[in-house]
């Protein structure tokens, strides 16, 4: 299984999954023209590696803006790694926010009551 | 000179697309006197309701999207298009149900676990979810016209600090 890294652009996050050390970032701005074109590749990569993950896994978002449409293609991917940590592996989530973005910290604190998983929403300047 | 209104047109035959809907707004919104939240509350919901406009609104009729600030900091959000019935009726079932919930965060929850379990379920639909959660005050109003078409008002309200 190769990385999967996707540069970003104005509307699409950067994502940068590293199979090897199990770190796999999203990081900045999601609102695609074509939601499920563009996170079809993300999750297909994120069902193949919890097939056979890290020793530990870190799915870590770090947003300054996300739309609806993203909303649920985001929560897909959470459930990816929350099945990892279900299986037995060492898996977390850590939501990244602006510390004066109080909806996008809540919304972390929503996905984090809908997922068994270790989730932790982290302030950043 | 800083402003406490802007107006932003979207004309016949839009061209913009979310890119160029998102960037015309962040250059106007330079023109107010509002904090860093406020200007990503603004962001979230105008791009909202450009998406809603652009998918339901009729595309021969200019639409208008006007954003205000009161004395008190009350900013408000406003969307005016025209659009079929049909479509309004369905955007008003969706208000509706919102404006009765008095818990938006576990609706909004189940809804997300629904879609999760029901891969059928048509992906998207939390447009106005979103434009509830990131205000406090909403009104929504339909304006009969007589080209079976009407006037969709959406109003959407939240205080510039805090």
């Amino acid at each position: 299984m190769d990385k999967l890294i996707i540069v970003s652009t104005f509307k699409t996050p950067e994502v940068n999954f590293n199979n090897a050390t199990g770190l796999l970032i999203i990081s900045g701005r999601v609102f695609p023209e074509n939601p499920d074109a563009f996170f079809q590749p993300i999750l297909t990569w994120l069902s193949g590696y919890s097939k056979l993950p890290a020793a530990v896994s870190t799915l870590q978002f770090t947003l300054t803006y996300f739309n609806s449409s993203a909303n649920e293609y985001l929560f897909r991917c959470c459930k990816l790694i929350e099945s990892i940590a279900q299986s037995g592996s060492e898996a977390k989530i850590v939501w990244e926010y602006e510390s004066d973005d109080e909806d996008m910290k809540q919304m972390g604190e929503d996905y984090k009551e809908l997922l068994k998983i270790n989730f932790e929403i982290k302030a950043i300047n | 000179m800083k402003l406490n209104t802007i107006e932003i047109l979207i004309p016949r035959q839009e061209k913009r697309n979310d890119t160029q809907a998102f960037e015309v707004l962040n250059e106007r919104i330079k023109d107010l006197f509002i904090s860093v939240p406020a200007k990503k509350k603004i962001q979230n919901i105008w791009m909202e309701l450009y998406q809603n406009m652009m998918k339901f609104r009729s595309s021969d009729h200019l639409s208008l999207f006007k954003l205000e600030i009161d004395n008190l900091g009350l900013i408000t959000l406003i969307s005016m298009n025209y659009s079929r019935k049909i479509n309004i009726e369905t955007l008003q079932n969706k208000w509706n149900a919102l404006q009765l919930s008095n818990d938006l965060k576990t609706d909004f929850q189940t809804k997300i676990q629904r879609k999760m379990i029901n891969r059928t379920e048509k992906p998207g639909d939390f447009g106005l979810d979103f434009c509830f959660r990131y205000s406090k005050l909403r009104s929504f109003h339909r304006i009969a016209r007589p080209d079976s078409q009407e006037i969709v008002y959406l109003a959407f309200s939240f205080p510039s600090y805090g």
